[in-house]
C-alpha cells in the first residue's frame, strides 16, 4: 500500500550517526524517528510501520551484532520522490534469527515484524568486505505527484 | 501517540476477577520495558489463572520484545487462556502480522476478553 502522497512534505533527512546500541539510546532514536515521520506528514498508520520496522532492525543490532559488547549504529531516514527510505548500518555481525515454523516460538519474530511492516526490506552483510550490516527499508509513495 | 520525553516507565497493574487475572499496561513496550513487563506477567502466570487478560489499550508502542513476553505467557498457560484487549493498530498489527493472533485472542473490551466472546 502506497503512502498517501499528497500529504508527504519535503523534509531534511534525519541522520543519526554513532548511536550506542543499547535499549535507552535506541528508544531515544526511535522517538527522533517518530518526530521526523510526523514532520514529514506521513500518515499515522504508515508512520507506525516505519517506526516499528526501523526499531526491529535496531533491536536486532542491540541483541546480536555486538553480542557481549556495546557497539554503534547509524540511522538515516530520507524522503525521495517515490519512496521513504530508512537505512540502518552497524559495524558488528548481523545474526539472522533462526527461522522457526512454530508461530509461538520465542525467536525470529523481530525479523518477520520488520518484513511485514516495510514495502521493501534489504539486508546486506559484509558490504565491501567490511564487517557489518546495512538494512535498507523502503515504503513506496504513490506515483502521481500532486505538486 | 505521545510519550513524555525521558519517561521510559511502563505502568503495569494486575487485578484479579476470581480465577482471572487482568494485567493493564500503559506506555511503550520495547527493549527498555519488556523485562519489567515480563516480570509482572510471569508473577501473574505463576498463580495459575484460568484466564489472563492483557489490556493493552494504553500501549503506544509494541515491538517484538513485547510479543516475546506474550508468546512466553501463552506457552505457559492453557489454550485460549491468554487474551489481549486492543483497540488500535499499534497493538493489533504486531500480533496479526506475526500470526500470534491465531493463538492469542484479540478482544475490544476487557469484559469480552474475560468471557471469551466478541473476538
Amino acid at each position: 500500500m502506497a503512502v498517501p502522497e499528497e500529504a508527504v512534505r519535503e523534509v531534511s533527512p534525519l541522520s543519526c550517526v554513532g548511536v550506542v546500541a543499547e535499549p535507552g539510546a535506541l528508544r531515544t532514536l526511535r522517538h527522533a524517528l517518530s518526530a521526523w515521520v510526523r514532520a514529514a506528514g506521513i500518515d499515522e498508520d504508515r508512520g507506525q510501520d516505519i517506526v516499528l520496522a526501523s526499531y526491529e532492525a535496531l533491536a536486532n543490532v542491540a541483541d546480536h551484532a555486538y553480542a557481549g559488547a556495546t557497539g554503534l549504529v547509524d540511522l538515516e531516514a530520507r524522503v525521495y520522490s517515490d519512496r521513504v527510505e530508512v537505512v540502518i548500518t552497524d559495524h558488528g555481525r548481523w545474526r539472522t534469527p533462526v527461522g522457526d515454523l512454530n508461530p509461538v516460538s520465542l525467536r525470529g519474530r523481530g525479523l518477520s515484524l520488520l518484513r511485514a511492516s516495510a514495502d521493501h526490506a534489504d539486508i546486506a552483510r559484509g558490504v565491501d568486505g567490511v564487517d557489518g550490516t546495512v538494512v535498507t527499508l523502503a515504503w513506496m509513495l504513490s506515483p502521481v505527484r500532486s505538486r | 501517540m505521545t510519550s513524555s520525553p525521558g519517561s521510559g516507565d511502563l505502568l503495569v497493574r494486575v487485578r484479579w476477577c476470581g480465577p482471572a487475572a487482568v494485567v493493564t499496561v500503559a506506555g511503550e513496550i520495547d527493549l527498555v520495558t519488556a523485562p519489567e513487563l515480563d516480570e509482572a506477567v510471569s508473577t501473574a502466570v505463576e498463580k495459575r489463572p484460568d484466564v489472563l487478560v492483557m489490556d493493552l489499550r494504553d500501549v503506544t508502542f509494541l515491538s517484538s520484545a513485547g510479543l516475546q513476553v506474550l508468546a512466553a505467557a501463552h506457552q505457559r498457560l492453557g489454550q485460549r487462556a491468554l487474551r489481549v484487549v486492543s483497540t488500535s493498530n499499534v497493538t493489533s498489527r504486531p500480533l496479526t502480522s506475526t500470526g500470534l493472533d491465531t493463538w492469542i485472542g484479540l478482544f475490544p473490551t476487557v469484559d469480552e476478553a474475560l468471557t471469551g466472546t466478541g473476538a
